[in-house]
């Protein structure tokens, strides 16, 4: 009996190394390819919008701000990807100053106070779903935070799901957009 | 091979499957093995050289000291059915959350059996001390990232106030406007959560348990005040090292992006270490005068 009892833990333990280092493996050539930057300039455009060049270059954290212009709008309208975990206003704010009002998307939640809690619960979810190929996003941790100028009538009519839909175009890894290790925030 | 029950061990004799000990050990061989596919590459040699390299110390001492008090526990203890049966279940949860491949999912079942080692009546207090260090571990793998989620706002505010503190201190010409730090020269930088001071408390907190419980196997109350102060003393380097990157802008390329983040880094791991080395000696003298 003993015997069959460490060769029944020894058997689980390979599973649970072996289950969890393909899933990582997955989860990397998922992600592996996935820009962010790309992924909201393929949506801005298919709504027809005119994207404009940011004038922060990296290594610089805003240099991630991507600026389009709408149709009525004085001002540009401003998305920022960012980890679910940062606080993401004040360094939009840097980008955008007074006259705008904010939103933070993620998944399918969207809300104009950005919810750690929220997004993180979505995310949890999605990655349940994901277990058993249910779910319709990237494995990723990155939001967006939007920033629209006020007084620009209704908001945007950008499905910004199709960010996380969005298929692999570049090499960057998920970690990157996770926690900008480049940015002056230290 | 089977074992053979002491005198004093009959009341909580199972079937003489499997000791305690070697019980516990295949338990933790399955959570330091899973965790170490999270900080491990096993890409190329070359790439696993590296990351063997730079392990986080903590991490590794905390591995190291709960394998050996582990092992420093009654060899003669036999596992009671029950426990084979959770130690079972807690390999299967291990795969199962094995399947979504984040670290969060071993936090979640380390803190399982570290409650068990910690709650359980009449467990020696060797796999106690073992189960602190688990517990300790657990929590910076996942109850610290949620509960910082939780008070992000708040324990960013603490941290700007510790980090204007440090500029004001140190002579800098910084002026702050919430959670952004600007000089005049334009340099900005923004406390957004990934570099928060407190987002390493819980690293704090492993490295004071894991150096006390390699010590001896349990705590004194004044363990309580030297690994809060190990705690605080991490808050504060953080935050002297967010004052350098306020500073000006070749203050921030050295210590964020150059050398001086090598060596930041190196010197609060072994400044840590050392507290707590101390801390852990002085509650020890402490307790016994």
């Amino acid at each position: 009996m003993t015997w069959l009892v460490r060769g029944l833990l020894l058997v689980l333990i390979v599973v649970s190394v072996g289950t969890r280092s393909l899933a990582i493996r997955q989860r990397d050539a998922t992600v592996g390819g996935f820009d962010v930057g790309s992924a909201i300039r393929s949506a801005v455009a298919a709504r027809g919008y005119v994207s404009l060049s940011n004038p922060v270059k990296p290594p610089k954290v805003l240099s991630s701000v991507h600026y389009f212009e709408r149709p009525g709008c004085a001002a540009p309208t401003l998305v920022m990807p960012f980890g679910i975990s940062i606080e993401a206003k004040p360094l939009l704010h840097r980008a955008a100053g007074a006259g705008y009002n904010y939103r933070f998307i993620f998944l399918d939640a969207a809300t104009s106070v950005q919810s750690r809690v929220v997004f993180y619960a979505e995310w949890l979810k999605h990655a349940a779903l994901g277990i058993v190929g249910a779910s319709p996003y990237l494995p990723l941790k990155v939001a967006l935070a939007v920033a629209d100028p006020v007084g620009c009538g209704t908001p945007d009519a950008i499905d910004w799901r199709e960010v996380w839909r969005t298929p692999p175009a570049s090499s960057a890894r998920e970690q990157q957009f996770a926690s900008p290790g480049r940015a002056p925030e230290g | 091979m089977t074992y053979t029950l002491p005198a004093t061990h009959t009341a909580a004799a199972g079937a003489g499957w499997i000791g305690r000990r070697e019980l516990v050990l295949w338990v933790v061989a399955a959570i330091l093995a899973n965790q170490a596919l999270h900080v491990l590459d096993l890409g190329t040699p070359s790439a696993f050289l590296v990351s063997v390299l730079s392990l986080n110390l903590v991490y590794l001492l905390a591995g190291i000291v709960i394998v050996n008090r582990v092992l420093g526990s009654d060899g003669c203890a036999v596992a009671t059915r029950l426990e084979v049966v959770l130690g079972i279940g807690v390999l299967i949860a291990m795969a199962i959350t094995g399947l979504v491949g984040y670290r969060m999912g071993i936090g979640v079942v380390s803190t399982a059996v570290a409650l068990y080692a910690l709650g359980r009546a009449g467990l020696d207090q060797s796999l106690r001390a073992a189960g602190a260090v688990l517990l300790a571990l657990s929590a910076n793998l996942v109850w610290g990232p949620i509960f910082f989620q939780l008070v992000t706002p708040e324990l960013l505010a603490a941290d700007a106030f510790l980090v204007r503190g440090f500029l004001f201190f140190g002579g800098a010409d910084v002026s702050v406007n919430g959670l952004t730090f600007a000089n005049a020269q334009g340099h900005q930088v923004t406390l957004a959560g990934a570099c928060s001071s407190f987002k390493n408390l819980s690293m704090g907190l492993l490295a004071g348990v894991a150096i006390t419980m390699a010590l001896r196997p349990r705590f004194v109350r004044r363990d309580v005040v030297a690994i809060a102060a190990v705690c605080a003393i991490m808050v504060l380097l953080n935050a002297a090292r967010v004052g350098l990157l306020a500073a000006s802008e070749a203050s921030h390329l050295y210590w964020h992006d150059g050398d001086g983040a090598v060596i930041l880094a190196m010197v609060q791991t072994a400044l840590i270490l050392a507290l707590a080395f101390i801390g852990a000696h002085w509650a020890t003298r402490s307790a016994a005068s």
